[in-house]
């Protein structure tokens, strides 16, 4: 177990929600994912260097919503973080071990259909899934067959975007290798053997979390003026817009030569506006 | 290139929907229900889903062709526009679909037939007036044509009616489906054009404008009659001289006769829609000029806006006549 920091320093950039330790165990170790905490409701593992966290849901949909939501209100989770569900699934057809990035998950239940991600088509294949609430033994239809991924997509693009929300399967159980004969170890063995073919996966995961993060995240540099001076909640809001604008405009310029006169929120905000204005003859794309 | 197709049940068996899988057969087929199921989901990115677009084979039930926006259209007394597509291949940055829809993926309307009797029944209930229908509001009129082929039933479809207008608003220089039969002379191919080092910035995936220029010659050169659109005019350094330089070229070795009309029109967004795309490319130097919003509308303000108008008018006039050239206010 880990000594508990501040939640606020945490740069997280993926969350696993995985149901099984089993299948937990090769990202855990992949990730040097460290214990947060024994005295929590679900299992978190978290690594503060690379950014990764994970959270062990246990069997079925609502586990796997439930422990989305705690995750992320754990750890507070920014907008700009992917989210991964992967787990073992049965399929209809051979081999087991082959890797799918899900594109449709439909609840049986409900009969509810999702949609997650983006699809990565030129590094893995992709298929439609079923959520179920009992394991599926009669392959009844040519899509792969899980019990949580239904739960995640309902939450987890909440949390971040639907472009973000990752589900990934690995076909555990056939006709020809039914679900009875998968033992802790295989589940793990078939993670392992993947993990090649989910880093790749993951690589690419991180440079869209990585530009979502620039997009959304307001620079350091303006938080020092919320603190010096009194911002209406629209101040604040019109400072941090006017402020994107300025900086796309003038990439190079210093904000606190800009703004060495201000001595309000709005006169900081037309100093901002007044610089844009004296370009507008000279503007350039 | 498109790599997963989702079809409505339904539209499967569909001609068109079936054509469409074939010419995309690298492509997977995923049954959905309704294509809004995937289309309108809340929490969409549309600029990471832009980066891989999927294809929707739906079918449309109503609001075939709907009136164009007051200022949309040209000098017929009612203008209609029809959209057989959602969204465009191109990632124009101007482009008011960035906050039109919440979904990058493109959807295809494959009951064109019903798009076609719509038309037929406006068309009768005007007999009375000039009537000019727009495609390629929602979508580029031609982008896809290879994929869906509507562009070639819609052209078999005005052949019949001779004193209605049909405009292609485009992009895009396949102009096979056009090259390869008669011209119809109540239909118009219209570019959309901008000077090339502001089309090199913000047409992203459109071709160049020196190959669209290339593309309506060719087109006029055959007997098409062609619309010049620089709509949204966009300002910048120095832009008196991009767009006088870009007129001239246009003009230079054109079929006069066969330019049908020239539109030119400001930027403008409504707010809600310039709020949501400036928070999808914040960076963007189109966005981070100092625009004005009034009324509803964020533009670059009435100075600019006339000032650019007069000059594309007088511009224009030095070619072509008055009455060929005309303000688009949407």
């Amino acid at each position: 177990m880990i000594e508990l920091p501040d939640i606020r320093d945490i740069e997280l950039k993926i969350c696993w929600v995985i149901a099984l330790a089993p299948e937990a165990n090769p990202i855990i170790d992949l990730f040097d994912l460290r214990l947060f905490s024994n005295e929590l409701d679900f299992p978190v593992y978290v690594n503060q260097e690379n950014g990764h966290a994970l959270v062990i849901s246990g069997i079925g949909k609502t586990k796997a919503a439930a422990a989305t939501t705690y995750l992320k209100t754990l750890l507070n989770v920014k907008k700009y973080v992917g989210w991964i569900n992967l787990g073992i699934a049965g399929f209809h057809l051979e081999p087991v071990g082959r890797l799918f990035q899900v594109i449709k998950v439909h609840d049986i239940g409900s009969k509810r259909s999702y949609f997650p991600g983006l699809r990565l088509s030129k590094i893995v294949q992709h298929q439609t899934l079923f959520t179920v609430s009992q394991p599926e033994t009669a392959y009844s239809d040519s899509v792969l067959f899980d019990m949580e991924a239904s739960g995640f997509c309902e939450i987890a693009p909440m949390f971040s975007c639907n472009e973000l929300v990752f589900v990934l399967k690995i076909v555990s159980d056939t006709p020809e290798s039914p679900i009875g004969s998968i033992s802790k170890k295989t589940i793990t063995q078939l993670i392992h053997q993947n993990i090649e073919h989910l880093q790749k996966i993951i690589d690419i995961i991180e440079k869209l979390v990585s530009d979502e993060k620039k997009r959304l995240k307001i620079p350091e540099e303006v938080f020092q003026y919320f603190d010096k001076y009194h911002f209406t909640q629209s101040n604040r809001h019109k400072f941090i817009q006017t402020y994107k604008k300025w900086k796309s405009a003038f990439p190079n310029r210093k904000l606190e030569n800009t703004l060495a006169t201000g001595n309000s929120a709005s006169k900081l905000i037309s100093s901002l506006e007044s610089e844009l204005v004296s370009a507008i003859k000279e503007w350039k794309l | 290139m498109i790599d997963s197709i989702f079809a409505e049940r339904e539209v499967l068996d569909h001609p068109v929907a079936q054509k469409v899988i074939k010419r995309l057969k690298h492509a997977d087929v995923f049954e959905i229900e309704r294509y809004q199921e995937m289309f309108n989901k809340r929490q969409q990115n549309f600029r990471i889903q832009k980066q891989n677009p999927a294809l929707i084979l739906a079918r449309k039930h109503d609001n075939f062709v709907l009136p164009a926006p007051q200022g949309f259209g040209l000098d017929a007394q009612k203008n209609y526009y029809f959209s057989h597509m959602y969204n465009c291949i191109y990632d124009c940055r101007y482009c008011f679909l960035q906050g039109m829809y919440s979904s990058a993926n493109h959807v295809l309307f494959v009951n064109y037939e019903d798009f076609f009797k719509a038309i037929s029944d406006t068309i009768d209930k005007n007999t009375d007036t000039s009537l000019t229908f727009f495609s390629g509001y929602d979508c580029d009129s031609l982008a896809f044509e290879k994929i869906t082929g509507f562009a070639e039933k819609a052209l078999e479809f005005f052949t019949n009616f001779s004193s209605v207008e049909l405009e292609l608003r485009t992009k895009s220089i396949v102009s096979e489906t056009l090259l390869n039969r008669s011209p119809i002379s109540n239909c118009i191919v219209a570019y959309s054009l901008s000077p090339s080092n502001l089309a090199g910035v913000l047409d992203n995936k459109a071709p160049s404008i020196e190959r669209r220029v290339n593309a309506l010659k060719t087109l006029a050169k055959n007997g098409w009659p062609v619309g010049l659109r620089f709509d949204p005019l966009i300002y910048c350094s120095g832009w008196e001289n991009l767009y006088s330089e870009l007129i001239q070229d246009i003009f230079t070795d054109i079929n006069i006769d066969k330019v049908h009309s020239v539109s030119h029109g400001p930027l403008r967004f409504p707010k809600e829609m310039y709020k949501k795309i400036t928070s999808l490319y914040p960076d963007d130097k189109l966005f981070s000029f100092p625009m004005e919003t009034k009324g509803g509308i964020v533009s670059y303000g009435t100075d600019i806006e006339q000032e650019m108008s007069l000059f594309l008018q007088s511009e224009l006039e030095k070619y072509t006549t008055k009455k060929k050239i005309f303000r688009c206010l949407v």
